[in-house]
């Protein structure tokens, strides 16, 4: 029997052992937190402090280097070509730059101001970018000086990007790791919640204990994971978006499915007679199936969310997440929905074993 | 037909014991008139969320009795005169109208109190017919599923509102709409037609199915 | 010598934290707020023990009925 099978709970434990060894273990690539001033004005020589997380430009300090882009090039085909190198870069410690630009006159751009991008470039680190943060002011117009002033002699060479470490955010930083842990137990819980429906239909079509007490066992463990899955996502959410609860739909969402399966569990309490409270129950699990649909697959394309996939995707996009990011996160989902699957089938079968001895006789 | 004579009984019933139905009007005008009483001015935003808060109730306390004066004895002999099913639409399409009836008196009621432009027209009709559909659909479907449990009303609030929140925030978002003058309410319509069309495809097919019991 | 080595470890640890002001003081946002991370496993197991927890009460209810029907 699939159940008592010990080669797919191993499997689970495996993939949850790796997903924490690759998750905890595999480094940040290097970032800029910040850099000041973060305004400047055209024809001046601009001296900027820069800050960044896990570098190490003190290794090889010669050959760190820094460069100004246009965050909105002025024609797009030109995009590649716009880039001003700053003139020295003094590397003050690992983590800390003091950039010193030489600024054209003008800027390649027919705005009095314009957004800049910084891109500093360091072989121990790769390359880390800070899109639209600098602001340039300029008093007098002329795009074509300015295309001419900011085309670079030369095209740079950037150093090899680090392929399979995890990208750096500005706020989440470390907590992108949480991705693995947080995400994969609501994708688990999905699953466990949909096999659950699956039972509750079998029970309906064909009234056996067994596929209620499958239903009624990977309903809680769902819910398990949907109550780790609101405390960690407050917890991740208190140091990033700094508050532990907001009115996010997928919050509420979430929210709202745990509430239903709490009535579930109420609506199976209340019912005394043991083959109605099977049979109604396994209704409701249905019946909420029509409701939950619309509400994670209509309501939150329609409304902005600040979780990733909003307006469109439900799950994950594909510019939400990393590459490397997405190796670690597939896994880890499977290696959640194994474990809950894992929980469930033990719940289920102290629940047999239970019934059992109540009713002294087997009815399976 | 059979399906007119069983919405017939319904209304008899009501008509017979109008206890209940004279207790939901008052319901309605009382909560108008301290809506009235308490709030100044209100935003179309503050008029739609009071709105929909007691439709919501009217929801509940309406359906909550669509299977009340059944009891097991009196299912099984029913069921051998009639199919649950039609039982079940007949006491869908009562409880519609039911519905429909209380929000236009509530929609008059709350305007007229409270004053708001944007309230009435052929528009509101068709939203507040649709909204009532899904929600008579739920309250029904969930009416039947807690006669079997003990305490009833409490069980029929618990285990419907869950259910009910996609549906008006659909219905919230549509009823904004018209309320502050915008084109859209059609295509944000969509969700309640969808979300009724789900109500309504799981009822029957759950139905046959639950009835056993 | 010692005195010597104290000041000059103050004075290193006034340059670092001179030189990253955006370390924050509070304890959860340090390193790259890491210790978000380490909250979130931790509450997972929490969670899961929980879960171990309540099993074992049943199956010890359960062991106990069932030496009651042996007997």
């Amino acid at each position: 029997m699939f159940l008592k099978k010990l080669w797919w709970k191993l499997l689970g434990a495996a993939l949850i052992l790796i997903v924490l060894n690759r998750g905890l273990l595999t480094p940040l690539k290097h970032g800029i937190v910040d850099l000041s001033p973060t305004r400047s004005q055209a024809g001046a020589t601009a001296i900027f402090e820069v800050f960044a997380y896990n570098s190490h430009y003190d290794r090889d300090p010669g050959s760190v280097r820094a460069y100004l882009r246009p965050h909105r090039p002025a024609s797009p085909h030109r995009e590649g070509d716009l880039l001003l190198a700053a003139s020295t870069v003094d590397v003050r410690s690992a983590t800390h730059l003091r950039l010193k630009f030489d600024l054209p006159a003008f800027l390649p751009d027919p705005q009095k101001l314009a957004a800049f991008t910084l891109i500093v470039d360091s072989p121990g680190d790769g390359p880390a970018v800070l899109p639209g943060k600098l602001i340039i002011g300029q008093d007098s117009i002329q795009v074509e000086e300015g295309i001419r002033a900011w085309t670079s002699r030369g095209s740079p060479e950037f150093s090899e990007w680090r392929k399979h470490w995890f990208p750096y955010r500005n706020i989440l930083v470390e907590t992108i790791r949480n991705t693995f842990f947080h995400v994969s137990l609501w994708f688990a819980m999905f699953l466990l919640l949909a096999l659950s429906v699956y039972y509750s239909f079998r029970y309906l079509r064909q009234p056996l204990v067994d596929f209620d007490l499958r239903a009624f066992a990977l309903v809680r463990t769902a819910m398990l994971f949907g109550l780790l899955g609101c405390l960690t996502g407050s917890l991740w959410a208190r140091y990033t978006w700094e508050t532990w609860w907001t009115t996010d739909i997928k919050l509420n969402m979430a929210a709202l499915t745990l509430l239903i399966y709490l009535a579930y569990w109420v609506l199976r309490l209340s019912i005394e007679d043991p083959d109605r409270r099977r049979r109604i129950s396994a209704a409701y699990n249905a019946f909420a199936l029509a409701t939950v649909i619309p509400l994670i697959f209509v309501l939150p394309r329609l409304t902005d969310s600040l979780h990733p996939g909003s307006g469109g995707n439900p799950a994950i996009g594909a510019d939400d997440m990393d590459n490397a990011l997405r190796m670690i996160f597939y896994p880890s989902v499977v290696g959640f929905m194994l474990l809950g699957l894992w929980m469930a089938s033990l719940l289920y079968r102290v629940d047999r074993v239970e019934i059992r001895l109540d009713e002294g006789e087997n009815i399976f | 037909m059979q399906f007119m004579q069983l919405v017939r009984k319904e209304i008899l019933a009501e008509w017979r014991n109008p206890s209940q139905l004279g207790g939901l009007f008052s319901f309605l005008a009382g909560v108008c008139f301290l809506c009235y009483f308490f709030s100044g001015d209100v935003h179309p935003a503050q008029w739609n969320l009071l709105f929909w808060i007691v439709y919501l109730f009217l929801c509940f306390f309406a359906s909550a009795r669509m299977y009340e004066e059944d009891n097991i004895r009196y299912r099984i002999y029913t069921s051998q005169l009639v199919r649950p099913l039609m039982l079940f639409s007949a006491k869908l399409g009562y409880l519609w109208g039911l519905l429909l009836l209380l929000s236009g008196v509530l929609l008059t009621l709350l305007g007229a109190l409270l004053p708001v432009p944007g309230t009435g027209g052929l528009a509101w009709l068709v939203l507040l017919a649709l909204v009532s559909a899904g929600f008579a659909c739920l309250g029904c479907f969930t009416s039947l599923l807690s006669s079997y449990g003990q305490s009833r009303q409490m069980l029929v609030i618990v285990i419907s509102l869950p259910l009910c929140f996609p549906l008006l925030g659909s219905a919230y978002a549509a009823s904004l709409e018209l309320l502050t003058g915008g084109e859209a309410w059609l295509t944000k319509l969509i969700p309640v037609l969808a979300i009724d069309l789900l109500a309504l495809a799981m009822a029957t097919i759950l139905l046959p199915l639950s009835w056993k019991a | 010598m010692g005195t010597f080595l104290l000041t000059g470890i103050r004075a290193m640890t006034w340059l670092i934290s001179a030189t990253s002001p955006h370390e924050p003081a509070d304890f959860m946002r340090q390193t790259g707020k890491i210790y978000v991370v380490y909250g979130v496993l931790s509450l997972i197991f929490i969670g899961i023990v929980t879960f171990l927890i309540l099993l074992e009460r049943r199956i010890s209810k359960l062991e106990k009925k069932s030496d009651h029907e042996q007997s």
